[in-house]
């Protein structure tokens, strides 16, 4: 029979083995030994129960375990996807062309299908004649002027993941945030600038030569890459030169402010 | 092969050949009563020496005839049944292990308890202090196994006590003969220096 390999005992364990082999076998109490066999030989052990439910504790625990993580993980899927926040909707555009996402054309003329398309962190460029606008039920409603290329921000959860990015290579992005949005806040990157905000509505505009953030309400943050935070309150706007550490300050453009208020009043409705 | 291979308590070692199986089988009351003799010593060795107190012992014991007798109808006439037995022995102790440690809180008996039964390898011709140091010195090596943990106490219980090679020992507690080596050769050494730190 293979014994699964020699075993050499030391010095220490060959006494050791001495001591155990030397011991004389326990041996049970009489009567405990002649009860336990008259029971067993008349049949009687069979006929009660166990004399030890052993298992049964264990597979209890056992069970109390799986149904505590079962309920467990059955609560953190609901609890994630009611967090989740509404998707991207595209409302219907007046102009024609198409909307790249990830590269892919989709025309921009059949809203809800394109809808279909959008998903956060997508990366878009739109190619049409007209501005289109994007809402995110409740939360944001973003304007995309042609030309402009950017990634869609997944729109923050509602209980918790309530920060959201976004980024703009290039083009105008206008945005107002919804009712839903309080106490969330989006970062939007640009080739200049990390804009932050809170709650507001304003236009990011990446250009060759800068980025320019043009406030109407509410107030953003502004943080050119090498520089320091500036803030940006309503009727203002904040200018980053490529490559420049500074910001610049100023009153916000003038072709800004009918789009933003346009924006303001025309998709606040849509989105509350 | 080991040069010096274990034996089996002697009192235990006697062939189970001669055993009239198919009465058991049949649960005939003779075949019974003799099979009982034949295996109770042994069984209650062995559930004793894996539990470490007379209580449990007994109640494991009792559990593992009461498994024998519901299962006798099972039992191949042809093949020794030893191995059965000593399986059914290890299970109940294993289910008592996993039922949690206050179980064996309960059992409060101390191993060296005088009542545990355990009798002495001391001639009656022995010098009495010789006979004392002998004494002490297994209540020590009892200890020292009890406090060991439990796969490693099954594997120095089975092998050393009840004669089991590493293959035995393997299908026994469910595992390979080289873990079940492995799992001696860890007791052993564990044992040597349980008992290094008491000085008989």
């Amino acid at each position: 029979m293979n014994d699964g390999g020699a075993f050499e005992p030391g010095p220490e364990e060959a006494r050791v083995l001495e001591s155990i082999r030397s011991a004389a076998p326990p041996r049970a109490d009489a009567a405990f030994r002649n009860q336990l066999k008259q029971e067993f030989v008349s049949g009687a052990i069979s006929e009660r129960h166990a004399v030890l439910s052993l298992p049964e504790p264990k597979r209890a625990h056992r069970v109390r375990w799986i149904a505590a993580m079962a309920a467990a993980a059955s609560i953190t899927v609901v609890a994630m996807a009611l967090n989740q926040a509404p998707r991207w909707v595209v409302m219907p555009s007046a102009g024609s062309g198409t909307l790249l996402v990830n590269g892919i054309p989709h025309s921009i003329e059949d809203a809800a299908a394109l809808s279909r398309h959008l998903r956060p962190g997508a990366r878009v460029l739109l190619q049409s004649s007209q501005d289109l606008d994007l809402v995110s039920s409740g939360l944001l409603a973003m304007q995309l002027t042609p030309g402009t290329e950017a990634v869609l921000p997944a729109p923050p959860g509602r209980w918790f993941g309530r920060a959201g990015r976004a980024s703009v290579a290039h083009g105008h992005l206008r945005l107002t945030t919804g009712r839903r949005f309080d106490g969330s806040r989006l970062s939007i990157t640009t080739p200049d600038a990390v804009v932050q905000i809170t709650g507001t509505t304003l236009a990011v505009i990446a250009e060759a030569t800068g980025t320019c953030v043009c406030v109407l309400e509410g107030t953003a943050h502004v943080r050119p890459h090498r520089g320091a935070m500036t803030s940006v309150t309503p009727g203002t706007r904040c200018e980053v030169a490529r490559g420049e550490r500074e910001s610049h300050s100023g009153e916000i453009r003038v072709a800004e402010r009918p789009k933003l208020l346009d924006l303001k009043d025309r998709l606040k409705s849509v989105m509350d | 092969m080991e040069k010096n291979p274990p034996q089996p308590d002697a009192a235990q070692s006697s062939p189970s050949s001669v055993l009239d199986l198919a009465g058991v089988r049949r649960r005939d009351p003779e075949a019974l009563a003799a099979f009982f003799e034949r295996h109770f010593d042994r069984v209650y060795a062995l559930v004793f020496r894996l539990l470490g107190n007379r209580h449990a012992a007994e109640d494991a014991a009792q559990e593992v005839f009461l498994k024998i007798h519901r299962a006798a109808h099972t039992l191949d006439p042809d093949r020794d049944p030893l191995p059965w037995i000593t399986t059914i022995a290890y299970n109940v102790c294993r289910d008592l292990w996993r039922s949690g440690a206050y179980r064996l809180s309960r059992y409060s008996t101390p191993i060296d308890d005088p009542e545990h039964g355990d009798t002495p390898l001391v001639s009656r011709e022995d010098d009495p202090e010789q006979a004392l140091l002998r004494s002490e010195r297994r209540d020590q090596v009892h200890r020292a196994i009890a406090e060991l943990p439990e796969a490693l106490r099954a594997a120095v219980v089975l092998r050393e006590y009840h004669g089991l090679s590493y293959e035995q020992v393997a299908e026994t507690t469910g595992t390979t003969p080289v873990a079940a080596r492995k799992r001696y050769s860890r007791a052993l050494a564990e044992l040597a220096k349980l008992l290094g730190k008491v000085t008989v």
